[in-house]
């Protein structure tokens, strides 16, 4: 016989059970009908013959269930029938059974969903070749504020030259260019990369080539597209590559596309979005740009067999020798840290609070099938002792049990898939800022694997449950053991729920400490205010408007235009948004005309006249700008009252004369004249002290692109297509994009707050309704266990409130026990959640205070209802029974 | 213990397919005919019989049909499968050695 016939033949021996029954029969009868025939050939009658062969087939049933042993031939054919037994015995109670999966998928599903998250974004390693090798070189600036700065153009050459540790060294600065080729005029968000960027990565272009070292030429007409920006715009056509496209009014010729993956994953401080959908290269001129201007985010790969910290030391020695060479004010520092590692840093905190509340989940619903299972245990006593009795053994009240939790166990991972795909969808939709390599989570086959693993490891702990059970002694004792109220108290499940209150209460002291966190930052004020706005960007660097007073022309116009807009009660310009993607602004400052110590440095911004009233941020003192301070008038400034403070302590900032540096020369070479003071304004970090602050008008800089700002009374998302029909009107070629809601840029400022709060929260809710339905499950089973001691009570005189009273105090002890136990363990857990609080502390009284009448309310609420059957049994019933 | 009743119900599967080598029967005629090759020695009752005939059937090693006997009544007749005729031949090589090794001992 072949194994598939074989195979057949086991799958009928399990299923087939009906069908092959049968056929014995028929078998069995034919057989007895030839041995009677032989004995009535022998000469017997045929009645004394049928008997003569009833006698010699012996005793039937006996023989049909020696048969049907050899039917389950294989250790296989034994497990099924176990499986089979399992679930007859898990469908004979259908409630408990389906609360036992729904809990095990809630528990699994979140716990698969979390590890989805964790794997991708702690475990995976970054999708660069050797990624372990890759380092950020910033320049540290720390005495002027800033501990992490880009670099410029002579240091990256400095450390290209001067150092031995790297194989490679690149640089990128993030911008933004229009596309005006095919369709409508588009701005997209470009990186310039030295042309050796993508080599360093490991990345291998999908269609085209990379940058090669002779496309740093004078105004680089080369373009890396990625792969979005090449579906999108050029629907995925091959052919691009070669061909030239119009990028800021001039051709340019496409090299190349990036892969599909390829994703741009730097520190948010770094300033280049994962929004990038193209690339240049830098000029040739880089190396000899002044060296004080700092646009440069360096990424080195450092040369095999390099650690991390010799690089950093042979950076730090090249520093040292600059700080000699240059003589200066400043002494030139560098700061070199993993790019690995620096990814990390931000997110590995949330995600451990989050990972960690999942994992007490996954054991609160596990506890709390182990509780039903422990139940059914209890409830199957006398059956398990009458399997012990006809001798089955240990072994075999464990396998059935063992098969019961895998039966359990796939179930409930089955529906926990489900659950987990659902949750990773509604978690992606939160899309935390910090968790930007989200995009690549899914449940994959490892992912399914580890947690099919943690199943496989809770179904043998189930099969532990009726373990207590077997080796309950005094058989007979049990066999006989009717209703003995003192001995079913379920001691071991009452453990459990108390086990599982406790870690809920954890979890939701843990989600009040985030909550509170939350609220806090929540009630930060960021200096702006952020409702009613609508903010989109333009490109300003265009061929159209290139002179100063073409770009102040158009400014003029776009904003009479949009004040027009009905609803609309100011417009302001800027060039930064708070909390947006564009690289960070800033420089040095000092009031005295030769600064001859470290200057302190300013977050720069240039704005419009309107800015400051549309955004909402307070003139603290002096005036705002005017029309009237053109490109051609005296140069003016706003400071914000931190700087005013700093530079002028004590006296009117009015009407002083400030030294800065806005066009990026590397050193305050430009006087202004301060003629404002406002509020400071958190537009970087909601919770970290920032940089003093300086206002330019953007009639006297260039900055590309530029942000409006529209306030109005509604909703400031419906005004979108009139604003985009405004823009058009004033100007056709003028693309628009990043239409948005000012306060969707503070959501995003709050996300990881909200990010960890809301999973904790979620994880917190089941748990309580997971210790909810422990606790009814316990006090349940105990109202039907001692129904007869509440009907001889009632008989006795004891009233149904007093019955009641009895069943209510039964689950108040659980509670209290629980929530005793839990606030000790709650304690514990605050430490661990310590670097996540913000301006709440781990062992906020008011936190703990309100976390223990929810679960107290909880665990009566979960009582009510045994407690109600409880006041309702029958007395006569009850005593007809005995 | 374990090791004799395995030995018996290894003699008692060597039989059975013995007895079938030469053509399908079922089960009454197989009995009948291991009786009489062994003059009697060994009787096998349907009770050791039948779960013997269906732990072959399960193995693979013989088939049932449902047939018609020579008084024309229906029955179930086992052959033996390509697998059964192997395992007859090895097991048939096995027996001898053990047989032989038996007589060597009980020679000496």
């Amino acid at each position: 016989m072949r194994w598939s016939a074989r195979l057949a033949s086991r799958v009928r021996g399990v299923f087939g059970r009906a069908r092959m029954d049968a056929e014995l029969d028929e078998e069995l009868a034919s057989c007895l009908e030839e041995l009677a025939a032989r004995k009535e050939a022998e000469g017997l009658s045929p009645a004394e013959a049928r008997a003569a062969a009833r006698r010699e087939m012996g005793s039937v049933p006996h023989l049909k269930m020696a048969v049907r042993e050899s039917w389950l031939v294989g250790p296989w054919d034994a497990a099924a029938q176990d499986v089979r037994q399992a679930w007859r015995g898990l469908r004979a109670t259908p409630g408990p059974s389906v609360l036992a999966v729904l809990t095990f998928a809630i528990g699994i599903g979140s716990t698969a969903a979390i590890l989805a998250v964790v794997r991708s974004t702690l475990m995976s390693p970054l999708p660069y070749r050797e990624p372990s090798r890759l380092a950020l070189v910033w320049a540290d600036l720390t005495a002027a504020g800033h501990p992490r700065a880009p670099l410029s153009g002579p240091e990256l050459q400095d450390l290209r030259t001067r150092t031995s540790s790297f194989e490679a060294i690149a640089g990128i600065w993030a911008n933004s260019v229009t596309l005006s080729e095919q369709g409508e005029p588009e701005f997209v968000r470009i990186g310039l990369v030295t042309t050796n960027f993508f080599d360093l990565l490991g990345v291998e272009p999908a269609a085209g080539r990379l940058f090669a070292p002779e496309d740093e030429v004078e105004d680089s007409p080369t373009l890396l597209l990625s792969h979005s920006l090449w579906r999108r715009r050029f629907g995925g056509d091959p052919g691009v590559v070669g061909r030239s496209i119009v990028v800021n009014d001039r051709p340019a010729t496409v090299v190349g596309v990036l892969p599909e993956r390829f994703r741009l994953l730097l520190p948010p401080d770094a300033g280049t979005p994962d929004t990038i959908e193209a690339y240049r290269p830098f000029g040739p001129g880089l190396a000899e740009a002044p060296r004080g201007q700092r646009f440069l985010r360096v990424l080195a790969r450092m040369r095999a067999g390099v650690a991390l910290e010799q690089a950093r030391q042979d950076v730090d020695r090249l520093g040292a020798q600059l700080t000699q060479e240059l003589g200066g004010p400043r002494a030139t520092a560098f700061a070199t840290v993993s790019l690995e590692g620096d990814n990390l840093k931000p997110v590995r905190g949330p995600l451990l609070v989050v990972g960690a509340s999942v994992a007490l989940l996954l054991v609160i619903s596990a506890v709390n099938v182990l509780g039903v299972l422990v139940a059914r245990a209890a409830a199957r006593r006398r059956e398990i002792a009458v399997r012990v009795a006809l001798g089955a053994g240990l072994v075999r009240v464990l396998r059935l049990s063992l098969a019961e939790g895998l039966t359990l166990a796939a179930l409930g991972s089955l529906v926990g898939i489900a659950v987990g795909r659902a949750e990773l969808q509604a978690l992606l939709a939160l899309q935390p800022q910090t968790l930007r390599r989200l995009g690549t989570v899914s449940l994959d086959a490892r992912v399914l694997a580890w947690t099919c693993g943690i199943a496989l490891v809770w179904a043998g702990l189930f099969a532990l449950a009726p373990l207590r059970e077997f080796f309950r002694q005094d058989v007979t004792a049990r066999l006989g053991a009717r209703g003995d109220t003192r001995r079913l108290r379920p001691v071991m499940r009452s453990a459990l729920v108390v086990a599982q209150v406790a870690l809920t209460v954890v979890l939701l002291v843990g989600a009040g400490l985030l909550t509170r966190t939350f609220a806090k930052v929540l009630a930060i004020d960021p200096g702006f205010r952020a409702e009613g706005v609508l903010t989109f960007r333009i490109p300003s660097a265009t061929a159209r408007h290139h002179s100063p007073l073409a770009r102040a022309a158009l400014a003029q116009a776009l904003t009479e235009r949009l004040r027009a807009i009905p609803g609309v009660s100011s417009v302001g310009s800027a060039s930064h948004l708070p909390y947006d993607t564009i690289p960070n602004w800033g420089g040095p400052y000092s009031i005295v005309e030769k600064p001859d110590e470290a200057v302190p440095s300013a977050d720069y911004r240039a704005v419009s006249p309107g800015f400051f009233e549309t955004a909402g941020v307070t003139l603290v003192g002096g005036r705002v700008f005017e029309d009237a301070d053109g490109p051609a008038s005296q140069r003016v400034a706003v400071v914000d009252e931190s700087l005013a403070a700093r530079a002028w302590p004590g006296r009117s900032p009015l009407g002083q004369r400030l030294r800065v540096d806005p066009f990026s020369n590397g050193f305050p070479d430009t006087w202004v004249t301060v003629v404002g003071v406002v509020r400071h304004v958190r537009h970087r970090s909601l919770l970290q002290p920032l940089n003093e602050q300086v206002y330019f008008p953007l009639s006297q800089t260039f900055r590309n692109p530029v942000a409006y700002l529209l306030r109005t009374r509604g909703d400031p998302s419906a005004l979108a297509p009139a604003v985009r029909e405004a823009v058009r009107d004033v100007e056709p070629t003028l693309p628009t994009y990043e239409t948005q809601p000012l306060a969707d840029y503070l959501d995003r400022a709050r996300s990881v707050q909200r990010f960890a709060m809301v999973l904790v929260l979620a994880f917190a809710s089941a748990a309580l309704v997971l210790a909810a339905i422990g606790v009814y499950g316990v006090v349940a089973y105990t109202v039907v266990q001692r129904r007869r001691e509440f009907g001889v009570r009632l008989a006795l005189g004891a009233t149904r409130r007093q019955i009641g009273a009895l069943v209510l105090r039964d689950g108040a002890r659980l509670a209290v026990l629980g929530v005793a136990f839990g606030l000790a363990g709650a304690a514990a857990m605050g430490l661990l959640i310590r670097s996540q609080l913000f301006g709440v502390s781990a062992s906020d009284a008011l936190t703990y205070a309100a976390v223990a009448p929810v679960l107290g309310l909880t665990a009566l609420l979960a009582c009510w209802w045994p407690a109600r059957r409880a006041t309702a049994t029958d007395v006569l019933d009850v005593l007809r029974a005995e | 213990m374990a090791r004799s009743t395995e030995l018996v119900r290894g003699t008692l599967d060597l039989l059975v397919l013995k007895t079938l080598e030469l053509g399908p029967r079922h089960g009454i005629s197989v009995a009948e005919r291991i009786r009489q090759i062994t003059s009697g020695t060994f009787d096998v009752k349907p009770g050791s019989l039948f779960p013997a005939l269906h732990r072959l059937e399960q193995n693979g090693d013989i088939r049932g049909a449902w047939t018609q006997s020579g008084e024309g009544r229906r029955v179930k007749a086992y052959q033996l499968t390509a697998q059964g005729r192997r395992q007859l031949a090895a097991e048939q090589r096995e027996w001898q050695r053990v047989v032989g090794a038996m007589a060597r001992v009980l020679e000496s």
